[in-house]
Formats: structure tokens, C-alpha cells, sequence
């Protein structure tokens, strides 16, 4: 603030002072005045007042009090007079003061409103300070990147197992990575790349990089090296390089080793060569790209012939269409399975137009993301012969079978009527009276119609296994016991005269059969046991039960004379026989019981010694639950 | 007693057969009229003989099954399916015993089954009651 402010103020404050101890006099000359009219008022003044209004025009004899009461009115006059006369120069004083103040305030007011002009300008030049400075640092950040991307790609290049190399216009090395130097020499950069490969090789490369230039697209050589003598199989890419958009500035080349590749391909090739069978691959769109020398052989082409040949040129040219269908459903979803299931007769046609029937094994194999098909053929034609001739030898045997039935069945009929016819005439002339005969002509009669008897039941015998052979069986849930029971008492007789004993040791299953048959096995085995009894001992017959997974059946054991190991098998042959002394029959009984049982699917087994006895075992399968 | 002039047809290939059929019933009743034809169709062909020239119908017919040409079970089909002929009884005879042929004869109508050679107690149990029996063929008229 200028000195003059200061002045001025003080200035007022001087005054404001003068006036202040100017007032505060008056104050006491008043208050002293009041207090002289009081004692004015005190003494008696009887004059003053009785006559109060002609005091005034008589000054010098105006009285004290009206004196007093002037000078103080003197006073306030002055007193008023002198505060208008301050209160004036006052507001002189105000006036510039209240000027300079106004001037200033506008200034102020000026001075801010620039500032924040300047504040504005200032704040937008920080604004573009500060996107500057991020631009840089991204900047820098970028470049470090681009040259940590350069570095790795550069060590990814060097670490390659591939050569890589990058060439100019010209055909000059620029760049080859460690591969490249460790492949070719360490010398190869700067020469020209041709020359690093015989000259065949480098006439075609040559070829090779001038289409990559005119068609600005790349390709692939696959070439053999003969490096330190060894042989190496080298795949080469060419790509062009470009400068920006279109335009050619040099070629990259790619040199992979792809020796252990080849190796591969020709060890599959081998294998492929070795197979026994037939071996042809196609690719995804059903062309031939290997075949194998037994091919050659079975389809009669040459390899040459069949390599990129579609395949449905081995197969007849009505088929081809359906073929063609089933290969494109099969490469869709391809498995390993057989061609053609559920349908037979799949055929081949040669190339002189042969026709012949072939079965064919199809397995898929994935190469570089691409689908092929190995198909083993097997010419087939041998088999399906052998198949027809077993299929017409099976027949010709169950012909021979029913044959073989009928026969026995006719024979034994037909056998029999002279049985009759014999039997018939000889008790005619037994019974005959009017004919002597002696002792000697009667036994001879008798053994006449023994011998027929015989006969007639050993055929009685072969007609009832032809019976069983033929019959249908009519199966169901059989009481063992119950049948057991009915055998028993079929054998009444038997049992009295033998003296038999026969135990049951333990409840007796119910088997799934026909009851007739399972009657006859069960009399035919017992029967049998108080047959073949030794001659001293009393036939003892201990029957039980027989279990076992998905069979039940009987045992029946006998104390007899038992069969030798070596004739157990034979026991069970038609008309077989090991003791015809022991007792009569005609050695088809156990026959029977077999035939029985394999009509059953059941299973028959025996175990004996010669002279203990024989155990026969009867299963017969339970009923399938539904 | 049985009916005077009695007929017993017998069907029967084998003559030795026949033969000893014949002796067996005359050993047991005598009187009897026997005819013996060698298969079915000679069989059927004398029946309808017979009944077309109004002649006498056998009282009884014993059959042989296996037969020439046309054996007893087509026979005794035929015959069961003729009305004029459908009365006369037919006992089966087989050489050998077969319980499924047996069914089938006694099913198609046969009187007896008996297995051959035909015996003398089998002629009193099975025959004889047969040709005692009054005569149905008063009872079936004749067109």
C-alpha cells in the first residue's frame, strides 16, 4: 500500500483525535456548567424568577443561569458547527482514497482475469507436454521390443535344425544361420546359393527361384546331397521375401534334413512290400500312392500302372458307383475295420477283366494332417471254394445222416419181418401134433426161436437208437425222483431175482429233459449195473446228485464188475460189447444213453476200474431263463 | 359163437405173413372165410368192388403197415373216410412195436394195434370179440 494511504489515514486519525479531546472537553465544560446552574439554582435568586423573559434583552444583567444555559447552547453550536466541518473534510480525505481503492480493485480484477488466461494456455501446453512424453516412452518401449523380437527370432533362426538361408536377387547367400553354415561349409555366405549344389540339382533350383519370382509365391524341392559321403535327403522351400507390398527384394530358402524322414518312408515301404498280403494306399480322394509287389501280382498291373490310379479301378465297373459311395462314407469317418461287413461277396476285377472274390482290411493313417487308407486285400477265391466244398460235404453228410437213419430204421424193419415168418413157423410146428418129434428136434426148435428173440430184440434195440436219433425232443422241468421211482418198478423182477439194494444218498435234482428218455437212460445204466456183477457179491446201486455250472443231473454208482481205463471209451459204441459172457444184450443200451444225452446237449462221463465198480454221471444243461 | 360165414379180409405183402395169419385163425375157429389181398390199393379196390356189385363186405380187416404201393395208415384212411365202408373194424398189424404208430392207427380209427406174428390168445382177445358183435351193416342202408 503507498505511503499515501498511510498519510491519509493517519491523517483521519489525527483529527478523528482532536475531535475526540475537543469533545471530551466540551463534555466536561458542560458537565461543569450543569453543575454551576445547580448551585445557581440553590442560592436564592428571587428576581430571576419573577421576571424570566425580560432577561434576555437585558445581557448584561441577564442572570447566571440564562448564561450557563447560552454558553452551553454556544457550545453545541460549535460542537456541531466543528463535526460537520470534520465530517466534510472527511469525506475530502475519502474521496481519492476511495478513488485509488476503485482503481485498484479494477486492476486487480484485470491482472486475474489474464491469469487465468495464462493458467488456460499453460494448462493445455502441459496436456501436449505430457502425450508427447508418453508417445516417446511408448516409442521407446516399441523399439525395445521389435529388437527383443529381433533377437529372438534371430537365436530361433540360429537354433534351427533346419538351414535357413536369405538370398538376394541375385541369387547371392546374404544370411544362413548356424545350420546352413554347419550344412554346407562355413564359408557359404556371400556365394552363390546355386553353387553349393551339384549341377543337376542347381539347374533345377535355378528354374525353381525364377518362378518364385515371376509368380511370387513359393515351392518345394526335394533333392539328395552326397555330403562327406553320406547321403542326405534334403526338403527345400523357396519363398520370395518382399520389400512392402508386392515387391521382390530376395528369396528365403529352407533346407530341411529329411533323411530319418526318407529312412522311415522307406522301412514303411519295406514293411509295406513285405506284407504277405496285398497292400494298397490310397489317399483322401481315393487315389492309389503305394502298392506293394503282391498287388502287382494279384491285380496283374505294373506299380507304374496303379500309382495315381483312383482305385476303383481294381474293382468291377458295375460296383464302382456303390464302391465310390461306401469309400466317401468310409472317409468321412474312417476306422479300422473290415470292407464291406455284413456283405459277402466283395470282388476285385484283374486287369485282363478277371473277376474274383477278395476280402479286404481297411486301416486309416494320419501324415501331415492328411487322411490315407491302407487296404490289405486277400484273394479269397481258395477259401470260398474250401467253404462251398465243406458247405456241400456238411450236406452230403447230413444226407448221409437221414440216409443212414432211414436205413437202419428199414433194415431193421425189413429184418424183422423174417423174424416173424422164422418165429412164426417154428411154433407152428412145435405146436404141431400130427408130427413126432424127439427130445433133440424140440431143442432144436428152441434155439431156433431163442436165436430169434435174440435177434428180435437186438433189433427192437436199433430201432429204438434210430428212434432216438430221429425224434424231435420235447422238453421239460422232470421230478428225477419220480422217474427214478417209475425205472425201479419197471425193473421189479430184475431187482427180486438179483437181490439188489439200491440207495438213493441224497435228494435227486429235477433236470431239464424229456422224461422218456430220461427214464431210458436211468433203466438202461441200471440195468446194466445188476447185469455185469461179479459172480459172488450182490449188485449194490447208490444213486445221487450231480451239479455242476449250468448242469444237474445223476450219479449212479455200482459195485459190479467195472470197466478197464483203456475200453471206457469204446463202452459207448453201437453193438460194443466187452463182456458178452457175462450177461445177454445186444451192446446198445450205453449207446442209447450217449446219443441221448448229446441230443440233450448234456454230458455223459464215467469213472471205473476194472473190478470196482463204474460211476456214470448224467448232466443234463438247466433251463435257459428267459 | 361167432357170425356164421364170417369174412376177414387180410392185407398183407409178405405171404409167409399171411400165411401164418391165416393158420393162427383157422387153428382157432374154423368157418371162417378169409381173403387175402397183397397191398392197401388191392384191398381197397376189392372193398369197393364188393360194395358196388351189392356183394358181401368183410367182417374184419387185418392190416399189415408197411405195405407196396399203398400202405396200411393210407388204407385205413381211405377207408374210414369211405361212409359205405367206414363200419367194417381194421386191426393194424406191424412188425415192429411202435407207440407213435400205434397212436396214429388207434387216432385214424383202427380197432387194434398188434405186432406180428399174430398169436392165438391175441385172435380170442382182440378178434374174436369183434366178429360177435351183431352186424352194424343191417343198420347202415344201402342206397
Amino acid at each position: 500500500m503507498p505511503l499515501r494511504y498511510y498519510s491519509y489515514i493517519l491523517g483521519v486519525l489525527v483529527i478523528f483525535g482532536v475531535v475526540t479531546a475537543t469533545a471530551l472537553h466540551m463534555s466536561r465544560i458542560l458537565n461543569h456548567l450543569d453543575q454551576i446552574a445547580e448551585f445557581v439554582r440553590e442560592s436564592p435568586v428571587p428576581d430571576t424568577q419573577r421576571h424570566p423573559s425580560s432577561d434576555l434583552e437585558q445581557k448584561p444583567e441577564l442572570a447566571p443561569l440564562e448564561l450557563i444555559a447560552d454558553t452551553k447552547q454556544a457550545i453545541a453550536r460549535w460542537v456541531m458547527l466543528s463535526s460537520l466541518l470534520m465530517t466534510s473534510v472527511l469525506l475530502l480525505f475519502a474521496i481519492p482514497f476511495i478513488w485509488q481503492h476503485y482503481k485498484t480493485i479494477t486492476e486487480i480484477r484485470r491482472t486475474q482475469a489474464r491469469l487465468k488466461d495464462q493458467a488456460l494456455t499453460l494448462r493445455a501446453t502441459h496436456k501436449t507436454i505430457e502425450n508427447m512424453l508418453e508417445d516417446i516412452i511408448h516409442e521407446k518401449k516399441q523399439a525395445s521390443r521389435t529388437s527383443e523380437i529381433n533377437a529372438r527370432l534371430a537365436s530361433i533362426i540360429n537354433s534351427a535344425d533346419d538351414a535357413i538361408f536369405s538370398l538376394n536377387m541375385a541369387g547371392y547367400i546374404t544370411t544362413a544361420n548356424e545350420a546352413a553354415l554347419r550344412i554346407f561349409g562355413d564359408h557359404c555366405e556371400g556365394k552363390l546359393f546355386l553353387n553349393l549344389f551339384p549341377s543337376p540339382v542347381g539347374a533345377r533350383l535355378k528354374s525353381l527361384l525364377m518362378t518364385t519370382a515371376e509368380q511370387n509365391s513359393g515351392s518345394t524341392l526335394d533333392i539328395t546331397l552326397e555330403q562327406k559321403k553320406q547321403r542326405m535327403d534334403l526338403s527345400l522351400t523357396i519363398s520370395p521375401i518382399h520389400a512392402d507390398q508386392q515387391q521382390v527384394i530376395g528369396f528365403s530358402v529352407i533346407a530341411k534334413d529329411i533323411s530319418n524322414t526318407k529312412l522311415e518312408e522307406e522301412r514303411f515301404r519295406l514293411a509295406v512290400e513285405a506284407a504277405p498280403n496285398a497292400m494298397i494306399m490310397i489317399n483322401q480322394h481315393g487315389f492309389i500312392v503305394l502298392v506293394n509287389s503282391e498287388a502287382e501280382t494279384m491285380f496283374g498291373y505294373t506299380r507304374d500302372e496303379l500309382v495315381s490310379q483312383p482305385i476303383h479301378q481294381l474293382v468291377p465297373a458295375s460296383m464302382r458307383s456303390l464302391h465310390n459311395l461306401h469309400m466317401q462314407n468310409y472317409l468321412e469317418n474312417p476306422d479300422r475295420r473290415n470292407m464291406g461287413q455284413g456283405y459277402e461277396d466283395l470282388q476285385g476285377q484283374r486287369k485282363n477283366g478277371d473277376r474274383f472274390p477278395i476280402e479286404v482290411g481297411l486301416t486309416p493313417i494320419n501324415i501331415d494332417a492328411e487322411v490315407y487308407v491302407i487296404s490289405s486285400i486277400v484273394d479269397i477265391s481258395e477259401r470260398i471254394e474250401q467253404q462251398r466244398a465243406l458247405k456241400s460235404l456238411n450236406n452230403e453228410l447230413r444226407r448221409k445222416n437221414q440216409e443212414m437213419e432211414q436205413f437202419i430204421y428199414t433194415v431193421s424193419h425189413d429184418l424183422k419181418a423174417p423174424l416173424v415168418t422164422i418165429a412164426g413157423f417154428a411154433n407152428r410146428l412145435k405146436a404141431a401134433k400130427d408130427i413126432n418129434f424127439n427130445e433133440d428136434h424140440h431143442h432144436k426148435l428152441d434155439r431156433i426161436l431163442a436165436n430169434v428173440r435174440s435177434m428180435e430184440s437186438l433189433l427192437q434195440d436199433l430201432l429204438h437208437l434210430s428212434r432216438v436219433i430221429k425224434r424231435d425232443l420235447e422238453k421239460s422241468q422232470v421230478d428225477t425222483t419220480t422217474t427214478l421211482q417209475n425205472v425201479l418198478d419197471s425193473l421189479e423182477g430184475t431187482l427180486r431175482k438179483t437181490g439188489a439194494t439200491i440207495t438213493v444218498v441224497e435228494a435227486l435234482p429235477s433236470v431239464y429233459a424229456q422224461e422218456s428218455l430220461l427214464f431210458q437212460c436211468l433203466q438202461n445204466i441200471i440195468s446194466n449195473a445188476l447185469k455185469y456183477t461179479k459172480s459172488d457179491v450182490k449188485p449194490v446201486v447208490r444213486i445221487g446228485a450231480a451239479k455242476e455250472a449250468g448242469y444237474s443231473g445223476v450219479r449212479i454208482a455200482d459195485n459190479g464188475i467195472g470197466i478197464a481205463e483203456q475200453h471206457q471209451e469204446r463202452i459207448f459204441n453201437v453193438f460194443e460189447r466187452l463182456n458178452p459172457d457175462v450177461a445177454e444184450g445186444s451192446g446198445v443200451g450205453l449207446s442209447i444213453v450217449k446219443t441221448i444225452m448229446e441230443k440233450h446237449s448234456g454230458k455223459i462221463s464215467l469213472t471205473s476200474r476194472l473190478g470196482e465198480g463204474a460211476e456214470f454221471t448224467l448232466l443234463f444243461p438247466d433251463a435257459k431263463r428267459p | 359163437m361167432i357170425k356164421l360165414n364170417c369174412i376177414i379180409l387180410i392185407a398183407e405183402d409178405n405171404p409167409d405173413h399171411a400165411e401164418l395169419i391165416c393158420d393162427t385163425i383157422q387153428d382157432c375157429e374154423t368157418g371162417i372165410r378169409i381173403c387175402v389181398k397183397k397191398n392197401g390199393e388191392e384191398a381197397l379196390r376189392f372193398l369197393y368192388d364188393q360194395h358196388k356189385q351189392r356183394g358181401e363186405l368183410p367182417d374184419l380187416i387185418l392190416m399189415d403197415i408197411k405195405m407196396p404201393r399203398m400202405n396200411g395208415i393210407e388204407t385205413l384212411a381211405a377207408i374210414k373216410q369211405d361212409p359205405a365202408l367206414r363200419h367194417i373194424p381194421i386191426i393194424m398189424l406191424s412188425t415192429s412195436t411202435n407207440e407213435t404208430e400205434m397212436r396214429a392207427c388207434l387216432k385214424s380209427g383202427a380197432a387194434a394195434y398188434l405186432a406180428k406174428p399174430l398169436e392165438a390168445g391175441e385172435f380170442d382177445d382182440k378178434i374174436r370179440p369183434l366178429l360177435e358183435e351183431p352186424k352194424p351193416r343191417d343198420a347202415v342202408a344201402p342206397d
